[in-house]
């Protein structure tokens, strides 16, 4: 009875030091388990890509086998040949296309590879990069691709940095329009159904959506939204999005726009840290 | 030996619900096996396991997650205690009890992050959203920790038999 006692008090003794540890050495320790499990991490998504490749393969074979099952061994092998080769010519053109981006890009890039998907904790939208503050990676910075903007740098440890991305309702853009320059804010719509209950929603089919526009402005659909700058963190001209579609916001004051992010965030796979550059350099 | 056991499936845990993707649909609901494993030592094993398992599991959630540090050490130690005080109570061999309590303690652990975050400011989603992560956290409870249950026993018993020879 007496050993319990001691338990509970140190368990709860515990707990108290570790909520109330100051914040460098929380983030220490933060950075430790993070730091620690970083390799892990990356072994596990390689390993859950394999299995979803695996899996398609079995899928699509299965299928196969119901129409004529002699002759669709064969297909099968040379589908999964083919599909090698087709993943390889993707990756082979994707990471050209990346070094060109690099070396046409104004902005000093760092580029990064996504070692995890999603916050643990399923609060947050996030990804995690297999980069940090040894490679330069700091915190608020710009993270993109190809495509577009993909979201800002948030906990930065010593070898891995965590993304929070724009559909994340934390998440916010300083925007305009480069055909008008309507300026705007750009909030992800990932997790809130504040105003928006439907089943659009949940499916998040409208994952960002741009505030605070003039009501004069004109928009059309497919315009592009891109970053102006303001704010500080984000550099201007990046690319958000396009814009899906225009409503007047409830209150009248001013034109709300949902904007489909230009970056394919389910499937990220090589990003960029964008480096701000210090005066004078 | 139960102490390696737990560490490996922590660690495991940690890394799996972090690797698979949320369900849209359930709110954004992760696959919850931390909590999972600390109903397991709670309703199996002696208290001092059941706060290790509790500990490990929220310095890890906290560790890979935006959490504050020790916000989930807390909840799951919290959980933790309340599933141990039914130790005895209930037949933890029998298929219903780790579906009721997985799924049960899945559902409370949600609310209470989504009531710290959103009074720290960290999140912001509605409370219905939020009630939908919980309801889809319990259902995703209901599910993998029964597999958790199974798992962990299997392990612990094939150690115990390998002791014995």
């Amino acid at each position: 009875m007496n050993s319990k006692k001691t338990l509970v008090w140190t368990t709860i003794v515990l707990v108290v030091i570790i909520l109330n540890l100051p914040l460098p050495a929380s983030l220490r320790m933060k950075d430790g388990v993070r730091d620690g499990l970083a390799p892990f991490q990356n072994v596990m998504t390689l390993v859950l890509s394999k299995g979803k490749r695996m899996f398609s393969v079995v899928t699509d074979a299965n299928k196969a086998i119901s129409d004529k099952e002699e002759m669709l061994k064969e297909i099968a092998l040379l589908r999964e040949k083919v599909r090698r080769n087709e993943s390889l010519a993707e990756e082979n053109a994707g990471l050209r296309a990346n070094l060109r981006f690099k070396k046409r890009s104004p902005h000093r890039l760092i580029p990064c590879e996504v070692i995890g998907r999603g916050d643990i904790s399923s609060w947050w939208q996030t990804v995690r990069l297999n980069k940090g503050s040894v490679h330069g990676v700091k915190e608020d910075l710009a993270v993109i691709t190809v495509d577009g903007l993909v979201g800002k740098t948030t906990q930065v440890s010593r070898h891995t940095s965590d993304v929070l991305l724009i559909t994340d309702p934390n998440c916010k853009v300083a925007a305009r329009f480069p055909s008008g320059g309507g300026f705007g804010i750009v909030r992800g719509q990932g997790v809130t159904s504040a105003e928006d209950p439907s089943i659009q929603m949940l499916y998040s089919l409208n994952p960002c959506r741009m505030d605070y526009i003039a009501k004069t402005e004109v928009i059309l659909r497919a315009d592009s939204v891109i970053t102006s700058g303001l704010g500080g963190t984000y550099p201007a001209g990046l690319k958000v999005g396009v814009v899906k579609s225009v409503e007047e916001h409830s209150s009248g004051l001013y034109k709300c726009v949902a904007v489909m992010p230009a970056a394919e965030l389910m499937d990220l796979k090589y990003v960029f840290v964008v480096v701000k550059e210090q005066a004078g350099q | 030996m139960t102490i390696l056991i737990m560490l490996f499936s922590v660690i495991l845990s940690a890394l799996i619900q972090g690797a698979i993707p949320e369900f849209t649909a359930l709110g954004q609901a992760r696959v919850p096996l931390l909590i999972g494993a600390v109903i397991y030592y709670a309703l199996n094993r002696e208290s001092e396991h059941m706060v290790l398992c509790a500990f490990l599991a929220g310095l890890l959630q906290d560790g890979l997650s935006m959490m504050p540090m020790g916000c989930s050490v807390l909840c799951f130690c919290v959980i933790g205690y309340i599933a141990g005080k039914f130790r005895g109570i209930v037949d933890a061999g029998a298929w219903i009890t780790p579906v009721a309590f997985g799924g049960l303690a899945a559902f409370v652990s949600t609310l209470l992050f989504y009531g710290v975050l959103a009074r720290e400011g960290m999140i912001h989603c509605s409370f219905w959203w939020a009630l939908l992560k919980a309801l889809g956290a319990g259902l995703l409870g209901l599910v993998s920790t029964p597999i958790i249950f199974r798992i962990l026993g299997r392990m612990e018993g094939a150690t115990l038999r390998y002791g014995r020879s």
